[in-house]
């Protein structure tokens, strides 16, 4: 909500305060992209000069007529259940007012599509309180492809159930039903994928088009019971901890289903897993040692499984040191870093020690003083790009360089006159290489004095990308920007310790 | 079976049923009621108070439990869209073993649409079907605005609507607004019936803010309480700030209340409430005086045994009105069994936890009069009422 705080304070700044007591008449039309029909019911929202915020809906004919008290560029957002606004990004779109004219702007929405279908168990009964998701796939960096979940229903007490605002596109339509545990009834339960198979490689996708209501084929579930998944940890805990890991075989699912769940053992290392039917992988880990166990598959299937053993045997830890490359001092206790995991404390001569629970490992280092950047990750002696690394058994040794020379870009805003015409945030992506996640790219945003810095940037050339008010959310998504407007944007080239003032006109990114 | 055949699962450290000890195996069908169609995957216990046993019916309706000693049990029936029955399975189950008859019956259901005053569908409306006060089932509408309320005993139900739209994201700047309706009249549901057209028609609005004074009775300005805004089905609904005399409750939404509240203070509480109407502009100017909280005196009494330290015994207050505000409140008694509590008028559910082994309540008074149905009533009388609890030990069969 920062950045709309910041939107909205220099909407006060820069706007134009209305000459007249009742405002200026503006009119928004909201139609249907693609039927063009008018859109009854749909909140319109001006946010104007000092936090003046104009609300209202739709009529019958799709209008809302309001007053601005404000003149030039305002934010106009419209939403309604069933429909996204076109053309625009998440924060909304602009609506110019003019003092002397009509003011009549049309939003388009485009009406989203909806996944009914049926689901039933093996009986062809009726599962009533399935959750039923629509998947596409999406790929974590270091994680690998999974399957999210943005929209879902749950069936009623015919099987029957409706997915709503579903974005067009295609989708994996994934159902599981699981009784929770009321009055102490055995747990049952089951999870399937259309067509009726339950690996997603098999799995067929939906077309779903905008405005459209897809039909799709009953779906099947399986009814289980859950079965019971025994066994050990060694060395015992000597208490009570939450300390296992159990995940579904296969492709993750990366939505609330049962993909995954954690367990804990009891103080002799004793464990009881209650688990619906299916292939696992089981994994222990001890926070305090830092030891883990190699990963267990697990087949549960139709009956309980006993004697499982998970031994803590193995380690990933992390030995390393920061190394300022010059006579400068650096106060240590200042920065932060950590490995997907609790704060690292680094010692007064730079050294620190982590564990890890696993393979994966991400760095995030933060708090640098101004200008410093990092200037080199080694991992095993080997250069890292990036922040994300694998670790092997046993100790690793990471070193970090810091230098405190980096390069300062300062972006100069192009004076419209509209604060609306200002980018918010500034994206700085290496011209050559891989383009950096979110976390670790360079990037500056606006501060309250208006200004748009990049501190600590490392020597290079750069892709640079101003994001406004509409588009802000496109800060999240360094790779597609760069893959679409990469070419288009303007270049920078920066030395070590170099400070440029980039005055030329930003490429403005179209809304998506 | 579901997908394999029966298996029971039993408690850690369960006795085993071998040996010498007479055993059999209890079977029966779980059909519906009013249809004798089977009930398929319904889930089935027999359990005494040390031990459980479970199986899923099969294709047929039909379970089998692995041989248990003779003896009685508690055997239950559960299945989604029926209502649980309970059954007691008799010493002569085991001597004359033939399949059990489990007849479950049909839950009902509820269904209707819910539009706005344009007659557009309102999609995520939450449909409540309201008993006794309490929740007994909710849904939310599709986005066609319509609703299947399910799992519904036979019984009579108060059904009302609420919705909420706006700031779905932080990037959304839609203001809140809500609507909410209830059906006045108590709708009857059978067993299996399905009762259609239920519809509501709701006008979103923006919320409004309250505000007022909260004070003692000798104007004295109160500067902390906990405080609650409670519809006339105990809906929640706004946000309480209470600061050096005034307060403040954003986010109503147009109805009728009762504003409530209660000091922190443990020796001497205060509480106060105030009815109010919200027509959807914001309401000022609420005065709400706070006065002693009506006290009660306890006692616990043992007649015809001995015991040592009463200091287990808990008891539990749970008021039948939920605009009391107060939620349950617990009392524990001392060694000689006194306690005392703080308590709004109103009416309050008692129970009494944790007795001495062997011992049961044998009657309770207040200020000598019986207590019956283990309800009590506390006005705002400033005199302490007397509340004795008798235990007597446990009679032998």
């Amino acid at each position: 909500m920062r950045i709309r705080a910041i939107v909205l304070a220099l909407i006060g700044v820069y706007g134009i305060p209305a000459q007249t007591g009742d405002g200026h008449p503006f009119q928004v039309h909201v139609v249907n992209s693609i039927t063009g029909a008018p859109i009854t019911g749909a909140n319109v929202v001006v946010e104007a000069a000092n936090n003046e915020t104009i609300w209202g809906r739709t009529d019958v004919g799709g209008l809302f007529a309001g007053h601005s008290k404000s003149t030039g560029k305002q934010m106009l957002v419209v939403t309604r259940k069933g429909y996204r606004m076109m053309g625009t990004g998440l924060m909304g779109t602009l609506m110019n007012i003019d003092p002397a004219g009509e003011n009549n702007t049309t939003v388009q929405m485009l009406p989203l599509g909806v996944i009914s279908g049926r689901v039933l168990d093996q009986y062809g009964d009726p599962v009533r309180h399935a959750e039923v998701h629509a998947l596409q796939k999406g790929e974590l960096p270091g994680q690998g492809e999974y399957f999210q979940g943005f929209s879902a229903g749950t069936t009623d007490d015919r099987g029957e159930y409706r997915i709503a605002d579903v974005e067009p596109g295609r989708y994996y339509i994934a159902a599981e039903y699981r009784q929770n545990n009321q009055a102490q009834q055995p747990e049952i339960g089951g999870f399937v994928l259309l067509p009726d198979v339950t690996d997603i490689g098999s799995a067929q996708q939906v077309e779903v088009s905008a405005g459209a209501a897809t039909r799709v084929n009953d779906l099947h579930l399986k009814m289980q019971r859950a079965v019971t998944i025994t066994g050990h940890v060694k060395p015992a805990p000597l208490k009570e901890t939450n300390n296992l890991m159990l995940r579904r075989g296969g492709v993750a699912l990366g939505l609330n289903m049962s993909a995954l769940q954690g367990g804990s053992s009891g103080a002799d290392g004793s464990f009881a897993l209650h688990v619906l039917p299916g292939t696992y992988i089981l994994s222990a880990s001890d926070q305090k040692t830092g030891k883990v166990s190699k990963e267990v598959t697990i087949e549960a299937q139709d009956k309980d499984v006993a004697n499982i053993e998970v031994t803590l045997d193995s380690s990933y830890e992390i030995n390393g040191r920061i190394i300022i490359d010059g006579p400068e001092v650096l106060d240590f206790s200042e920065i932060r870093l950590n490995f997907l995991g609790g704060r690292v404390k680094i010692s007064g001569d730079g050294s620190f020690h982590a564990n890890a629970f696993d393979g994966k490992a991400l760095y995030m280092l933060q708090r640098l003083p101004e200008d410093w950047y990092v200037k080199e990750v080694t991992v095993g002696g080997q250069h890292l790009t990036g922040g994300q690394f694998e670790l092997r058994p046993g100790t690793n040794e990471v070193s970090f360089t810091l230098s405190p020379r980096g390069a300062r870009v300062e972006v100069t805003r192009p004076s419209t006159g509209n604060m609306l015409d200002l980018a918010f945030a500034v994206m700085l992506l290496p011209e050559d290489g891989p383009v950096p996640d979110p976390e670790s790219m360079v990037h500056a945003e606006l501060d309250q004095s208006g200004k748009l810095v990049a501190y600590g940037v490392p020597p290079g050339s750069y892709r640079l990308f101003a994001l406004d008010a509409t588009n802000f959310a496109l800060i999240f998504d360094p790779k597609t920007v760069m893959e679409k407007y990469g070419k288009a944007a303007p270049l920078v080239t920066v030395a070590e310790g170099e400070h440029k003032s980039i005055v030329v006109p930003l490429t403005k990114i179209k809304p998506e | 079976m579901v997908d394999r055949p029966p298996r029971s699962r039993r408690s850690p450290g369960a006795a085993q049923q071998t040996g010498s000890v007479p055993t059999a195996a209890l079977f029966g069908r779980v059909v519906n009621a009013l249809t004798h169609e089977p009930v398929r995957r319904a889930s089935v216990k027999i359990y005494n108070s040390k031990d459980q046993w479970d199986e899923i019916t099969d294709g047929d309706g039909r379970f089998k439990f692995p041989p248990l000693k003779r003896a009685k049990y508690g055997f239950m029936a559960h299945r989604d869209g029926f209502t649980d029955r309970t059954y007691k399975v008799e010493l002569s189950d085991f001597d004359d073993p033939k399949e059990l008859p489990i007849e479950l019956f049909p839950q009902g259901v509820i269904t209707g649409k819910v539009v706005d005053g344009f007659g557009q569908p309102l999609q995520r409306a939450e449909i409540q079907a309201l008993r006794a006060n309490q929740v007994a089932g909710s849904e939310q509408t599709n986005d066609l605005g319509e609703y299947r309320l399910s799992g519904l005993d036979p019984g009579g139900y108060r059904i009302r609507a609420t919705f909420q739209d706006g700031r779905e994201s932080e990037f959304d700047p839609t203001p809140i607004t809500t609507a909410s309706a209830t059906k006045p009249t108590e709708l009857a549901v059978k067993a299996g019936a399905v009762i259609s057209g239920i519809d509501f028609v709701l006008n979103p609005v923006r919320p409004v803010s309250l505000r007022g004074t909260i004070h003692t009775e000798t104007g004295q300005p109160v500067d902390r309480a906990s405080m609650s805004i409670a519809g006339p089905d105990g809906e929640s609904s706004g946000r309480e700030h209470v600061e050096a005399g005034k307060f403040e409750i954003s986010d109503v939404s147009p109805g009728s209340y009762t504003i409530s509240a209660n000091t922190f203070d443990k020796t001497a509480p205060l509480f106060g409430s105030v009815k109010v109407e919200v027509h959807g502009e914001d309401v000022s100017g609420i005065d709400l005086t706070m006065h002693p909280s009506p006290k009660l005196e306890g006692r616990i009494q043992v007649e015809g045994g001995n015991i040592a330290s009463l200091s287990s015994v808990h008891i539990t207050f749970l008021p039948a009105d939920h605009m009391l505000l107060r939620s349950m409140l617990f009392a524990k008694a001392d060694d000689a069994g006194a306690f005392g509590a703080a308590l709004n008028p109103g009416e309050y559910t008692l129970a009494v936890q944790s007795l001495p082994e062997n011992f049961v309540v044998e009657k309770v008074t207040l200020d000598e009069a019986p207590v019956t149905n283990w309800k009590i009533k506390m006005d705002s009388s400033a005199d302490p009422k007397k509340l004795v609890i008798v235990l007597a030990p446990k009679k032998q069969p």
